[in-house]
């Protein structure tokens, strides 16, 4: 149970889900207009190097999560700074997807309910799923993610109904550059989020395959974000994927089969719920465990309780409101989480293979 | 509300700082400590009405001065 | 707990003190004060009709031993042999074991704890002048009951046999089962008083060493009274104590039993319980039933879905109804909203009270159906459902709807009798959950319970071991039962040692 090791199919599950996160109630691809499957594309094909990026990196350092490896690398009071700054990430990027679901439980059921509830509830779960470890965790998202699918593919099925091909066309019709910032911004949101993986997951060295793991759960991640993606563009059209908060709940609150099978969209927004619980709560160990090697704690689990007592609060002050939160989304996101999706990565990357390089010189001389 | 979130506090003070207490690691106990006394102090000026300030805010001016105009 | 090992050490140290002596007359007088006259121990004196100094007494507790048996093999042969010293050469108490003596198990034996042992167990003790040393003889009579099918546990088609309360007789229906020598039993006394008599049985080549060890382990850690029922054992020794779900599953039937054992399981059977312990236990077993096993495939499979739709149904049914009705009416059709309405008029209470209190009416119901006599039956089944369905919602105390979806439950929440103390909590939690915050807190209620689900463990076995890992070989006796022609492999996490079962059934298909 200590080892925090799990098995690759489990982290695959974990990985899938939490990229499934936010995506399913906020969209992908702001200002993608008729173009999102096209951006969601390219933009996988853009994160796949960086996948190799973190692959490689824990790859070369078994047994290691990455504020550990920062330490190896860099030694401890670099290591530690760069760890300070994928725990401020972590914790920045939980409290963002807390507050991205209290809003939308807020705003599409309970006005008046007090911003707290919702907060404290899934805040509650996410620390005792985080105190009970990532091996609980795997195990869970491996058979939850089943039955998300499963529930997603239902949905997109009854939508089909009111599907209009047209909606998708004309295509590139913003022109290239629009493409390409979209394309950016999908690849920040949710794609290269997975950069957190990195941080809580340690390989086993006989056990892990750590490409099949980011390799095969972004992919099929990528298809779930695709098939609900285009599933909104056919059912609401570019225009009202772009206006309106939540795209994925209006496309689900058009379905109306026989006159009896309607207004689903809560059954579906509860399920939802799944798959936020998962990436927040990813983003929470990531931080303890971040913390945990900072100070040299011997142990996260000690203190999940108040890391997730403060994340709850700051989902409270992240932002002030929800316009707040959809402007940081499409303006500012991408450019605060390129250093930690990117810049970090890459200069870790190589910093790797030169100690490989190194190590494997000294040991042939 | 409030009663409620204090309820919620004290229920973690029980289950965690206890034993905490119990095996003396008083390293933990201190980070512990810290995080908690914070975020409970957020709490309470939250419940009084207080409007803490966003941590993305400078954020997200840095990144507008850097990028040029938004959108 | 310091302070009651010390006491009870002292306690049954005293008698530890003492010893029997050669005199004959000295060892009674003894064994008198410490029974301190009881009058259902007998003392019967014996004299030989040859020798004139034999002198013999046997100690036994009245009603407890076979009296044919006690006149005929003990009484009439020790009176009328031969006991003279030319003819009883050697030791005397040898003598009497080997030659005068017909019981089928004698021992010698000169500890006092143990005699007393042998006497309250309803066997014979005989005391001899000139002898330091005790004979043991078993002569009890056999009072059981007579073997039934359990109740909780009704098959359709199948063995009908039932364990009851002695030991031996539980092991040899165990037994009778598997006869192979590979079957191991392991005899252990528990309960400082009461020392009871278990017995751990296992198949040598297909049970886990580790496991086997952790339970012999976690048994020794055991220091109590008495164990009065296999439950006593049971929570002393499982692996989540603090959670409604059971991680050591327990079965009053002798095939269930050898069919655990052949699938790598271990069985502890208790004197004096008819229920057997089998561990390590997978949530998936709360939904299966031998029944499955002895039908049809294809009723099997469905009758398990069944089983785990109902599960699920019982839990939910009370949270989701008072979710929709109280935070989401959108969700409801139509027609079916304006009918619940109406018959909610004038209710005085808001759902989530009268949910609560209906539950609670379900419950005693139900316990108060354990414990009433039955003549008893029909009057109070009358009162409920005439008195409390029919004019309690013509008063409008509580609504149709309501008493409909309570007595759902209730009917689903039997067929899976095994989990009922969980499902009663899992249920009331979901319900207060989602009056709190609808359907969102039904499904964090939902993800709270699968994520302490997933987090069990029984023996080292994670507890969900057939749902999260997706091993083919497992899932083909979850949710259905497939032909056996298929189920070629143990479960794989349960039969560390021998993965295939002897299971070629001389068909083509298999490969």
């Amino acid at each position: 149970m200590n080892k925090e090791v799990i098995p690759n199919r489990q982290a695959g599950a974990v990985m899938t889900m939490f990229l499934m996160g936010s995506t399913l109630i906020l969209g992908v691809g702001f200002r993608a207009g008729q173009d999102v499957w096209l951006v969601i594309i390219i933009a996988g094909a853009a994160v796949a190097p960086f996948l190799a990026i973190y692959a490689r990196i824990l790859a070369l350092f078994p047994e290691q999560n990455l504020y550990q490896i920062l330490n190896t690398l860099f030694g401890p009071v670099a290591g530690r700074v760069l760890s300070l700054l994928y725990i401020w990430y972590a914790f920045s990027l939980g409290a963002m997807v807390m507050r991205n679901f209290q809003e939308f439980i807020n705003i599409v059921s309970f006005p008046e309910t007090p911003i707290f509830v919702p907060i404290m509830m899934m805040g509650l779960v996410c620390i005792w799923a985080v105190k009970e470890g990532i091996e609980v965790l795997g195990r869970w998202s491996q058979l939850m993610f089943i039955f998300l699918v499963v529930i997603i593919a239902v949905v997109i099925a009854l939508s089909m109904e009111d599907a209009d091909i047209d909606n998708m066309r004309p295509v590139a019709y913003s022109g290239f550059g629009a493409i390409m910032r979209s394309t950016f911004n999908v690849f920040s949101f949710p794609m290269a989020e997975t950069v957190l993986f990195m941080t809580v997951l340690r390989m086993d060295r006989e056990r892990n395959n750590p490409h099949y793991i980011f390799f095969m759960g972004v992919l099929i991640g990528l298809i779930v974000i695709l098939m609900v993606s285009v599933r909104n563009l056919l059912v609401l059209g570019a225009d009202l994927t772009e206006n309106v908060y939540f795209p994925p709940y209006v496309a689900v609150t058009i379905i109306n089969i026989g006159n009896f099978l309607q207004r689903i969209e809560v059954t579906v927004s509860v399920v939802f719920l799944f798959s936020g619980f998962v990436k927040i709560s990813i983003c929470l160990m990531s931080a303890c465990m971040g913390i945990d090697n900072l100070l040299g704690l011997g142990g996260y689990r000690q203190i999940v309780a108040p890391v997730g007592l403060l994340l709850m609060i700051t989902t409270c002050f992240i932002y002030k409101n929800i316009m707040e939160m959809s402007d940081f989304a499409f303006n500012v996101y991408s450019y605060y989480a390129f250093p930690f999706q990117v810049v970090l990565p890459v200069a870790v990357w190589i910093a790797a293979e030169v100690r490989a390089r190194r190590a494997l010189n000294a040991s042939e001389s | 509300m409030f009663l409620f979130c204090t309820l919620v506090y004290a229920f973690f003070v029980f289950t965690d700082v206890v034993p905490l207490v119990q095996n003396k690691k008083w390293k933990v106990l201190a980070v512990y400590g810290v995080i908690f006394i914070t975020a409970y102090v957020f709490t309470v000026l939250t419940e009084l009405g207080v409007q803490l300030p966003s941590p993305l805010t400078p954020i997200g001016d840095l990144v507008a001065s850097i990028v040029g105009s938004t959108g | 707990m310091f302070r009651k090992k010390q006491e009870n050490a002292q306690r049954t140290g005293a008698s530890g003190d003492l010893r029997l002596t050669m005199s004959l007359d000295s060892n009674i007088s003894m064994l008198k004060t410490v029974l301190n006259n009881d009058e259902t121990v007998i003392f019967r004196d014996i004299k030989n009709i040859r020798q004139r100094s034999f002198r013999c007494c046997l100690v036994y507790i009245a009603g407890m031993i076979n009296g044919d048996m006690a006149n005929g093999s003990i009484l009439r042969p020790l009176m009328t042999a031969d006991m003279r010293p030319e003819r009883a050469d050697g030791d005397l108490l040898d003598f009497l074991c080997d030659k005068v003596i017909s019981s089928h198990e004698i021992t010698r034996s000169a500890d006092i704890n143990l005699l007393f042992a042998t006497l309250f167990s309803g066997d014979a003790v005989l005391l001899l002048d000139g002898c330091d040393e005790a004979l043991l003889i078993c002569c009890r009579e056999m009072r059981e009951r007579a073997l039934e099918e359990p109740e909780l546990e009704r098959v359709m088609r199948g063995p009908k046999a039932g364990f009851n309360e002695s030991l031996m007789t539980s092991l040899l229906l165990i037994r009778q089962r598997l006869k192979t020598q590979d079957l191991k039993f392991k005899f252990r006394e528990l309960g400082v008083r009461s020392k009871t008599r278990i017995c751990i049985c296992y198949i040598d080549t297909l049970a886990s060493d580790g496991i086997l060890k952790e339970l012999e382990s976690r048994l020794d850690k055991i220091n109590v009274d008495g164990i009065i029922a296999a439950n006593y054992i049971e929570e002393r020794i499982k692996d989540s104590p603090l959670s409604p779900f059971k991680t050591i599953g327990n079965t009053e039937r002798p095939d269930v039993v050898a069919a655990k054992l052949l699938e790598g399981r271990i069985a502890v059977v208790v004197d004096g319980s008819p229920s057997v312990l089998t561990l390590p236990y997978v949530f998936m077993e709360y939904f299966q039933s031998p029944d499955d096993y002895y039908n049809n495939y294809w009723f099997a499979s469905v009758n398990r879905l069944l089983r785990c739709l109902s599960e699920f149904f019982t839990s939910s049914i009370p949270a989701i109804y008072v979710a929709l009705v109280t935070y989401h009416h959108e969700m409801i059709p139509t027609q079916l909203l304006l009918s619940i309405t109406a018959a909610r008029q004038n209710v005085p209470f808001p759902t989530i009270i009268e949910a609560l209190i209906l539950l609670f009416i379900l419950e005693v119901i139900r316990e108060a159906g354990i414990r009433m006599p039955s003549p008893m039956g029909q009057a109070v089944s009358i009162v409920g459902t005439l008195i409390l369905g029919q004019a309690a919602i013509d008063a409008r105390l509580f609504s149709a709807p309501m008493i409909v979806i309570v007595a759902a439950t209730g009917i689903t929440g039997l067929i899976t009798i095994k989990l009922k103390g969980a499902t009663t909590i899992i249920r009331l939690l979901l319900l207060l959950l989602s009056s709190f915050m609808g359907l969102y807190g039904y499904i964090f209620g939902v993800i709270g319970a699968t994520i302490h689900l997933f987090s069990m463990r029984s023996f080292g076995v994670s507890y969900m071991t057939n749902f999260g890992a997706i091993y083919s070989v497992d899932l083909k006796d979850t949710v259905i039962r497939a032909p056996w022609w298929y189920m070629k492999y143990r479960p794989k996490q349960m039969a560390f040692k021998n993965q295939i079962r002897q299971n070629t059934t001389g068909r083509e298909s298999d490969s």
